[in-house]
């Protein structure tokens, strides 16, 4: 019984260490790779604590190759945007101007009822008054409302250039060069680029983004 | 990117752990079947004494690598092979030599179904 108890607390320790390695992001909502690493390795803990003839490192050998995939497909995702939209898939629009994208949400395998639902989650109950919505990666729905302020969106993210995005804010390369050089920056050195329809911009560079959060103490009382 | 790095030293981890898994079960086991195939030969030889003798050792080099084998196989698979073992010198006489080989080829059979459970993918 003693033994069962220590692997339990060592197999409990070593998932919560493995959790916290793989970050913020497991703990929200989930993306589909996420997802099956999280399945997986609930189900790979338990198998150690409940077969004590099998070794620890029939459990613990595949968790922690899990989260070492998690990680390097992680980083994959930050270096190489198209990695990330090869995996995780990109946002869709589902909503434009109250009118609803048929042929997208037939692409989702989005039914009406589906989207219905969905709206009605975010207290929308006539899709005529949703000015746009788009479906997330992670299967969420966020909507903008009619009367509301128009959205931004954004067309380069992290130096890469969001055609897609481009096409929603109706807008084309030649304009984003020429806020580029209005702002005098390359495409390189742009953060996040948003853009509305209006023509209205925000530009953040990469240079003006504040240094790394320091982890002391005084944060939990309120000084930075 | 301290994850990353994180993720290297996990992935060069379990690397070295699976090398070292790999040469310890793989060295256990071939040198359980060499002393097994040892006392057939000596028995056969009507050596008796002696085939008692690498019973006890093999025995005994087995018994001490097992802690380090439970890392690697289950511990059922590992009593069992454990317990034939220490049954196995008490047919080591010239009565019972037909016995003591149905024994070894027994043992010898375990230790393949271990090596499949190890190192078999499928």
């Amino acid at each position: 019984m003693l033994i069962l108890m220590l692997r339990t607390l060592l197999v409990y320790l070593l998932i919560l260490l493995a959790m916290r390695l793989m970050g913020k992001r497991q703990l929200g909502e989930l993306q589909p790779a996420e997802l099956v690493s999280t399945i997986l390795i609930s189900n790979l803990a338990s198998i150690s604590i409940e077969s004590p003839e099998l070794p620890l490192t029939a459990s613990l050998v595949p968790v922690f190759l899990i989260v070492a995939l998690e990680l390097l497909l992680s980083g994959l995702c930050f270096c190489w945007p198209g990695a990330a939209r090869l995996l995780f898939g990109s946002p869709v629009t589902v909503i434009r101007n109250g009118k609803i994208c048929r042929d997208t949400l037939r692409a989702l395998r989005f039914g009406t009822g589906d989207l219905l639902e969905a709206l009605r989650g975010k207290n929308v109950f006539d899709p005529a008054q949703v000015k746009w919505a788009v479906v997330e990666t992670n299967g969420s729905i966020s909507i903008c409302k009619a009367g509301e302020e128009e959205p931004f969106i954004p067309v380069i993210a992290d130096g890469q250039l969001l055609k897609g995005a481009l096409q929603l804010c109706e807008k084309d390369c030649r304009w984003v060069s020429q806020v580029l050089q209005k702002e005098n920056c390359m495409q390189a050195q742009v953060m996040l680029l948003l853009v509305r329809i209006s023509g209205e911009y925000q530009l953040i560079k990469k240079e003006n983004s504040p240094s790394p959060q320091k982890r002391n103490k005084g944060l939990w009382e309120g000084r930075l | 990117m301290s994850r990353l790095r994180a993720a290297a030293v996990i992935l060069a981890a379990l690397f070295l752990l699976t090398l070292i898994g790999q040469r310890l079960v793989s060295g256990s086991l071939d040198s359980l079947e060499a002393g097994l195939t040892q006392v057939e030969k000596l028995c056969a030889d009507g050596s008796y004494q002696a085939a008692k003798a690498q019973i006890g050792s093999i025995t005994q080099a087995y018994q001490k690598q097992q802690a380090v084998l439970a890392l690697f196989i289950r511990r059922d698979k590992l009593s069992e092979l454990e317990n034939a073992l220490c049954g196995l010198s008490a047919y080591a006489h010239p009565d019972y030599l037909q016995d003591l080989l149905c024994e070894t080829g027994k043992l010898k059979a375990q230790l393949n179904g271990i090596r499949r459970l190890f190192f078999g993918l499928l």
